[in-house]
């Protein structure tokens, strides 16, 4: 009996060690392959694959195409780089910033509430039902103008659905985060499916990501693109 | 009165898990409806893992069947998802039918590099088949340009 309790207090306290890390885990980098699969209403389609870079304190989404063709495309702050053969094919404005992307907030430990808790956006309603935890997040009073709910649901403690309303409440986008995989203690949605309806009608994207690697410590160089010397 | 009270707290129980069973309702889509639209974009990208670094132009180049899929970078993570076509009609009609006004419309109301690009594609053929017959026309049936 002696000898059993500093064996069980040793089990307790390794265990709570290893717990206490998981819980500290901090993670800067991900990277993965990916492919995005869009189906759009009139009958268009489009595969584009390649591998997608992220590092989070450098906040540039850096996807290496390679079909279908061979192009770099970087997020960075709000502007969208495509690049071709070294040289700036085009550069746009987008909504889409680095901080709300999947990988940062995964890496953030974010994704679960789809990073709405660090945002204007005030979480008015939390309801279980069935094996879904759903909280309604209401957009800041003087912005009600342009955007409307977002709902969250959340299943087995990983986000699972997103969906997106108008101020009328009827619904923009909806999006499902699947097949999730833990690489080095983060778990990472291997499949999104999001739906885009526009007067009614459907259009699809499904994006997979396979092959995802935290933390990496070779590759530098993937993970920072210098846009300063970049002109049209 | 309290009668009153019980029936208004029922009401309100009930409307309330209505709301609540319509919200989790919303969280579900018919994912072999989706499976089915990408039964073809599924085989394009096992054709591409099978056969590391190859490009659409390769593809186009070797007359594969798979050339049928439309193809374009426009669709990362909601940066652009869809092709703008004008009133519905693709953009190689447009070019086809009315020639440079075609694509005109395309690029200032579309705005869209792709179905611009698919119109002045139109364009060109339209160009090239009217240019064929003018020449037949003349040269070949020795008629005057017009008639």
């Amino acid at each position: 009996m002696k000898k059993l309790f500093p064996l069980l207090y040793g089990i307790f306290l390794f265990t709570f060690l290893i717990g206490e890390k998981g819980v500290c885990q901090e993670y800067s980098r991900i990277r993965a392959d990916f492919a995005v699969k869009i189906k759009t209403i009139s009958g268009g389609q489009s595969l584009t694959m390649g591998q997608v870079y992220y590092d989070r304190n450098i906040k540039q989404v850096i996807y290496d195409i390679s079909f279908p063709e061979k192009e770099i495309w970087i997020t960075s702050d709000t502007l969208v780089y495509q690049i071709r053969q070294g040289k700036l094919i085009s550069k746009t404005a987008t909504l889409s910033m680095a901080e709300f992307t999947v990988f940062h907030l995964a890496l953030n430990s974010q994704l679960q509430d789809f990073g709405l808790k660090n945002s204007a956006y005030a979480a008015t309603d939390v309801q279980r039902e069935q094996d879904l935890v759903i909280t309604t997040w209401v957009p800041p009073a003087k912005n009600k103008e342009k955007p409307g709910n977002i709902l969250v649901s959340v299943k087995n403690k990983q986000l699972f659905g997103v969906i997106i309303q108008d101020p009328e409440g009827t619904i923009l986008r909806k999006q499902f985060f699947e097949n999730y995989q833990v690489i080095s203690g983060l778990s990472f949605p291997g499949k999104i499916v999001e739906i885009n309806i526009t007067n009614g009608l459907e259009n699809y994207q499904v994006t997979t990501y396979k092959n995802i690697v935290i933390d990496e410590l070779e590759n530098d160089s993937k993970y920072f693109y210098n846009t300063s010397g970049l002109h049209l | 009165m309290k009668k009153l009270l019980v029936l208004a707290n029922l009401l309100l129980l009930l409307s309330v898990g209505k709301s609540i069973a319509g919200q989790a309702d919303l969280f579900t889509y018919d994912a072999v409806a989706i499976e089915n639209q990408m039964a073809q974009l599924d085989r394009l990208e096992g054709f591409v893992l099978a056969n590391p670094g190859v490009t659409l132009g390769q593809i186009t180049s070797d007359g594969s069947s798979l050339i049928s899929l439309a193809s374009d970078p426009n669709g990362i993570n909601g940066i652009n998802l869809t092709n703008e076509q004008v009133f519905g009609i693709p953009g190689f009609f447009w070019g086809c039918l009315l020639s440079v006004p075609g694509v005109l419309i395309v690029y200032l109301i579309g705005q869209d590099q792709h179905e611009t690009k698919m119109a002045i594609i139109g364009c060109l053929i339209e160009g090239v088949i009217w240019g064929s017959c003018s020449l037949i026309w003349n040269v070949g049936l020795g008629h005057s340009f017009w008639w």
